[in-house]
């Protein structure tokens, strides 16, 4: 106990226990399955092809919004260099996988996808899906990876604020709930603002939306703000996510 | 006396045993998925608890070692932590089991009840779980639920194991 929680040298032996409990986990997940599947099977054909037209239609707004992006990419790129400074544009490249099993406990909060160090996954790559921040990679087996949810109460992210810069710690408090710590109460501050990943630390990369301020407390004595704030991935019914790898600070 | 206690040993049941700490493991792996599946207690535990009652030749605590560091790795705790506790309540088991096995099954119940109180009670200290809302009542209401989990356990085990003896 104490060699784990001091200096985490226990990682190897948990490694294995968690590829122990691997297979354990894909046989608690076939009753989900097979729930699916069936709900699946019961869809009827124009709920398939409405479904199929929303998604191409989404499909053509995100590859328009993709050509502005591309576009303004190089426009950065270009004044970056205009102004002398050592920043690049990262590369980033992208991994899906599926969810294989999630915890939602109060104790704790991960998921289990099906992409392991076979497939070339590290520790403390980022997961996304298509709306934000999912959490990061904690522990690998050949074919699979744990990845902590950002609302584990022993996960942290460095975050600003979109609008105004302002940056803190989000932490996780368990049960879909997110805290914000150090963030000092002459910031200016709003309900609905939303925050991203600031970049520090090097695990995560600058940019990704995370959540939304939901409620925002000033204690009399208190030198920083209490606050409240709801995830914006879909970390409870993501089916597939995104690994994140090519960015600074990630192999 | 219960009749779903024969004295047995872990060579003439180790199948069933496997088998039963198995599906066990695999049923508290399905409970983590699910919010009000916070009530449900370590099948894992109550199952070791059954074969503690049931084998008398054996102290089971390096199975209730190996069982809790199942345990942390599922729930991603310090490791050895759930082990530490399952060893306090299999040794609790342990200096109680021959009184246990010769109480009524409502009894034994009421005792498992007790014994499960104790182990959230030291759950509770250790993680120090955030209980917002109905998790609270959930969480506390796991000892209960492991009373009424146990006639079964004893009843389906008693009876799995039964054939094994004979044989």
């Amino acid at each position: 106990m104490s060699s784990d929680f001091y200096g985490q040298y226990m990682g190897h032996i948990r490694n294995l226990l968690t590829s122990t409990l691997e297979p354990v986990e894909r046989l608690a997940a076939i009753p989900t399955q097979i729930h699916k599947w069936y709900t699946h099977r019961l869809q009827d054909n124009a709920s398939l092809q409405n479904q199929l037209l929303k998604l191409n239609t989404e499909n053509l707004l995100l590859k328009a919004r993709l050509q502005r992006m591309e576009s303004l990419e190089q426009e950065l790129e270009r004044h970056r260099r205009l102004l002398g400074t050592t920043g690049r544009m990262d590369n980033q490249s992208l991994q899906i996988a599926s969810v294989l099993f999630y915890s939602n406990t109060p104790l704790t909060q991960y998921l289990t996808i099906n992409k392991g160090a076979l497939d070339g996954v590290n520790l403390n790559q980022p997961i996304i899906d298509d709306k934000g921040l999912v959490g990061q990679v904690t522990s690998l087996t050949p074919t699979a990876s744990r990845v902590l949810k950002i609302t584990d109460p022993n996960h942290q992210v460095p975050i600003r604020v979109l609008r105004t810069g302002q940056r803190g710690i989000l932490t996780g408090l368990g049960q879909n709930q997110l805290g914000i710590d150090f963030i000092p109460t002459s910031a200016n501050l709003q309900l609905g603002d939303l925050i991203v990943t600031s970049g520090l630390g090097g695990i995560f990369p600058a940019g990704y939306p995370v959540a939304t301020i939901t409620d925002i407390t000033q204690i009399d004595g208190q030198t920083y703000y209490s606050i409240k704030a709801q995830p914006i991935a879909d970390l409870f019914n993501a089916h597939e996510v995104l690994i994140l790898s090519g960015f600074r600070g990630q192999p | 006396m219960i009749q779903s206690y024969h004295d047995t040993s872990f060579q003439t049941a180790k199948f069933i045993v496997i088998f039963s700490y198995f599906a066990a493991l695999v049923i508290n792996v399905f409970a983590i998925r699910i919010d009000w599946l916070l009530l449900m207690p370590p099948i894992t535990l109550l199952v070791l608890m059954f074969w503690v009652v049931q084998i008398l030749n054996q102290t089971h605590l390096y199975t209730a070692l190996a069982l809790g560091l199942l345990h942390d790795a599922l729930h991603n705790t310090l490791l050895g932590s759930h082990s530490l506790l399952f060893i306090v309540i299999t040794f609790i088991m342990l200096r109680m089991r021959l009184r246990f096995r010769s109480v009524p099954l409502w009894q034994q119940s009421l005792m498992v009840g007790i014994y499960m109180l104790l182990f959230q009670t030291g759950h509770f200290l250790f993680y120090t779980p955030l209980l917002i809302d109905n998790a609270l009542y959930l969480y506390w209401s796991m000892p209960l639920a492991s009373a009424f989990i146990w006639p079964a356990i004893v009843l389906v085990l008693g009876l799995l194991s039964k054939p094994s003896l004979e044989s």
